[in-house]
């Protein structure tokens, strides 16, 4: 019934906030490349440290006269601790709905693939796949365009471009895949590298290569699919 | 112990007593001098977006500067005004209703209430340094926030890490107050709403706010040291940062009124003497919205791209929310019913907000309709639902709970000539702003734009007119309450309105500096 100190003395928290402060402010100060970032973030460190091991250390007797209200605040606080973990959980979480389940039309990475026995699938239809290329602001050519492709369910199968870099120093970029139908994604594997990177030296043509997998995964009545990549480039 | 308000000499005294102290009241009246500071500042910013919107045309601000101050408008009212006024709120009335002597963690709480005029320098400062402040839009929507973000946006970043630990202490310290500290006899259920709707608040702000602080965690490596969580070009995703701040965004917005129906569930009952209707499916409808709350975030994001099943779910989801918001305001209209009716200050705001944010929750259901949002997202028709939301729901409710309360704190009555011209002021302006906004948003008018069609201009006028009148009428609140801090108004009693129930009204206004050192008894009937 009693709160954890009627008269309890005021002074650390303020202090406690002032170390945070230089911490924020001296971090990004050293990132921004500012001089005494550094050090203003090192002293506010340690002072934090040593304010949060002096609050700690107040705080004990708290355990012996009200025990539990100390713990409920330490659950609670354990609490915030999981939720900020659980925002890296969403992140993964999103992954592998996009990955694995081709939400947003997006692949996932496939190696060692088994290739299907090619008698069996003659029968079953193919797909045609047309490719949709968008340089971006990738500052290159396209010199030739990727085919339209007649694939059959369990076939590998490569997209292929070639690029004009125009200018003298090199160009790195990484290609984005995606598919639409996104109900089609999981059909689509990448045999090497989902995102694969390339470096286009200066006036150089240069032919990229997208080892694919359509999978027999295909959803029925899927004649045909679109298979968009997207250039990003790399400062 | 004194009852006694301390009595420091000098300037100097005075400087240590407000910053080091760790006394509920005191920090509550930090909390409210804070936000309604921030409340003006955010304010004139919405002013100067109004005047650049007032007719067709370049007037005030340059496009890239516009950005910088709706961003800044948006996060300082939210984080700066709405939420520490709340807070403050919370600090006075929680002890006093539960008859606890202070809040749990005294230490803690003036940690909380002092990260925030901290956090917010720094946010501020942002507008002075090299590149210009922050400009993706409150939301801060990664690419806009990481790769083509402002120098400004790291120290955004972490003020923003200040708020959440403050949001998160000021939580703790309020779920421990509530459950280890009523007066004895108080079961869970005896507790006022008002408590409760902390208690359920304070266990939203613990979920989400670490997530918010995650996400600009991440935001901050992607801009510092690598990752590409939201970097296509590394494999990662800018929309999963939609996923992300809108998981803590959606949450966030019933942090925002889920208080608001505690300040009006004890308002209404007082000037309708009568006890609140259907008390208990109140308390259940407020954890109701709570845990919806969590499943309902990606209708911010249907033109975003998803499947269709999802944008089903989530479409019904959304909907399901008004069924416990439609409770409250049943049971709200319901306690009135019959009642012996007085139309005091705090009352007429009560109304106004219980009529007002049944409109936005109207809209808001409009924008639900996954197809029909197509056609909704990102216009001018989402500004005005939001507002109805927060502008004509939150902030009348905290007219209503301040003109309420504030004879309690201050032992004396605000002048009640001027709170009516407050209300009818606000309340008309809020309507002639406001409202506009949704023809504005059906005719085709995008959010966010410094300029527009000639075809939105008489709709933007009348706008740009209402803002300001609601800004005027500010003033006059202003007013009334410094002249009734100052001991201008009629001295109150310590019931002051006659049939408010609870514990706060048992002790004298204005209420002492410490209180319920013992504890009260509570009758058995209530
Ligand atoms: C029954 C209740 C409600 C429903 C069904 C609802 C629904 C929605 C939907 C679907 C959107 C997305 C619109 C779009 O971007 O196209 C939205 C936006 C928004 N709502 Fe609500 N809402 C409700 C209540 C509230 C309340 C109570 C608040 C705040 C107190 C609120 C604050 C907001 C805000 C701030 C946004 C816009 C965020 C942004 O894009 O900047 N809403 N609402
Ligand atoms: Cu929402």
């Amino acid at each position: 019934m009693k709160t954890a100190s009627s008269t309890p003395s005021g002074h650390i928290p303020f202090f406690v906030t002032l170390a945070l402060v230089a911490v924020a402010v001296g971090g990004i100060g050293s990132l921004h490349g500012q001089t005494g970032g550094m050090w203003l973030f090192g002293a506010g460190l340690i002072s934090l440290v040593c304010l949060c091991l002096c609050w700690a250390h107040q705080s004990r007797a708290l355990f012996a006269s009200h025990p539990r209200l100390a713990y409920a605040g330490l659950a609670l606080f354990l609490l915030a601790l999981v939720m900020f973990l659980f925002s890296g959980i969403l992140e993964r979480g999103y992954d592998v709905a996009t990955r694995n389940f081709g939400v947003n039309g997006k692949i996932d990475d496939h190696i060692n693939l088994p290739v299907a026995d090619q008698s069996t699938l003659a029968a079953s239809h193919p797909v045609s796949i047309q490719t949709v290329l968008h340089l971006g602001k990738v500052p290159i050519t396209l010199v030739k365009a990727p085919q339209i492709l007649n694939v059959r369910p369990g076939q590998n199968f490569d997209l292929s471009f070639s690029v004009k870099n125009r200018h003298t120093v090199p160009i790195k970029f990484r290609v984005l895949v995606s598919v639409v139908p996104a109900t089609s994604a999981t059909a689509i594997k990448a045999r090497q590298m989902r995102y694969p990177m390339s470096t286009v030296l200066g006036h150089t043509t240069r032919t990229i290569t997208l080892p694919l997998h359509l999978t027999q995964e295909i959803p029925k009545h899927t004649p045909s699919l679109i298979i968009g990549l997207a250039l990003f480039q790399i400062p | 112990m004194s009852h006694e308000h301390p009595s420091p000499n000098g300037i100097l005294g005075h400087i240590q007593r407000w910053v080091f102290t760790t006394n509920h009241k005191d920090i509550g009246t930090l909390y409210l001098i804070f936000g309604f500071s921030m409340f003006f500042i955010a304010g004139f910013m919405s002013l100067m977006i109004r005047a650049q919107l007032v007719q067709p045309g370049m007037q005030l601000l340059d496009p890239a500067t516009y950005n910088v101050v709706i961003t800044m408008h948006g996060l300082t009212m939210i984080f700066g005004a709405l939420m520490p006024i709340l807070a403050g709120f919370a600090n006075w009335q929680i002890p006093l209703a539960i008859g606890a002597p202070d809040m749990a963690f005294p230490r803690l709480n003036n940690w909380s209430f002092w990260l925030l005029p901290f956090a917010f320098t720094i946010a501020m400062s942002t507008l002075f340094v090299e590149g210009g402040g922050p400009n993706a839009g409150w939301t801060l929507y990664a690419p806009l926030s990481t790769n083509y973000g402002p120098p400004s946006m790291d120290y955004l970043i972490v003020s923003i890490h200040m708020l959440g630990i403050s949001s998160i202490l000021a939580a703790i310290n309020i779920i421990a107050t509530l459950l280890n500290c009523r007066t004895p006899g108080m079961s869970l259920m005896k507790m006022p709403i008002f408590a409760w709707s902390w208690m359920v608040t304070a266990f939203l702000l613990i979920a989400v706010m670490p997530v918010l602080a995650g996400t600009v965690t991440m935001m901050l490596t992607d801009r510092h040291f690598g990752t590409s969580f939201f970097n296509v070009a590394g494999g990662g995703d800018p929309l999963l940062f939609q996923h992300l701040f809108w998981f803590f965004g959606h949450p966030e917005v019933y942090i925002l009124i889920l208080p608001a129906f505690g300040i009006i569930s004890e308002i209404v009952p007082t000037f309708s003497r009568k006890p609140l209707f259907g008390r208990t499916s109140m308390i259940y409808a407020i954890i109701c919205i709570a845990v919806l709350s969590f499943v309902v975030w990606a209708h911010h994001m249907f033109t975003a791209g998803m499947l269709l099943s999802t944008m089903i779910f989530f479409m019904y989801t959304t909907m399901l929310v008004s069924v416990p918001t439609g409770i409250k305001v049943f049971n709200w209209v319901a306690t009135m019913y019959k009642g012996a009716l007085t139309f005091e200050t705090p009352m007429l705001f009560a109304i106004g907000f219980i009529s007002m944010f049944t409109l936005g929750g109207l809209t808001g259901l409009m924008l639900a309709i996954a197809p029909a949002d197509f056609q909704y997202q990102d216009t001018y028709f989402v500004v005005g639902h939001f507002h109805y939301a927060l502008v004509a729901g939150t902030l009348l409710s905290m007219f209503a709970g301040i003109y309420y309360w504030v004879p309690k704190w201050t032992g004396y009555y605000y002048s009640e000539r001027l709170g009516k011209l407050h209300f009818w002021l606000s309340l008309i302006s809020v309507n002639i702003t406001f409202m506009p906004m949704h023809f504005l948003g059906l005719a085709g008018m995008p959010r966010r734009i410094p300029d527009y069609g000639l075809q939105f201009a008489d709709f933007n006028a009348w706008c740009t007119l209402g803002a300001f009148m609601f800004g005027f009428a500010q003033l006059i609140f202003a007013y009334n309450m410094i002249q009734t801090m100052r001991g201008k108004g009629q001295k109150a009693s310590g019931q002051v309105w006659e049939a408010a129930q609870g514990l706060e009204w048992s002790v004298e206004s204005p209420a002492p500096y410490h209180t319920f050192t013992t504890p009260p008894q509570i009758k058995s009937e209530t």
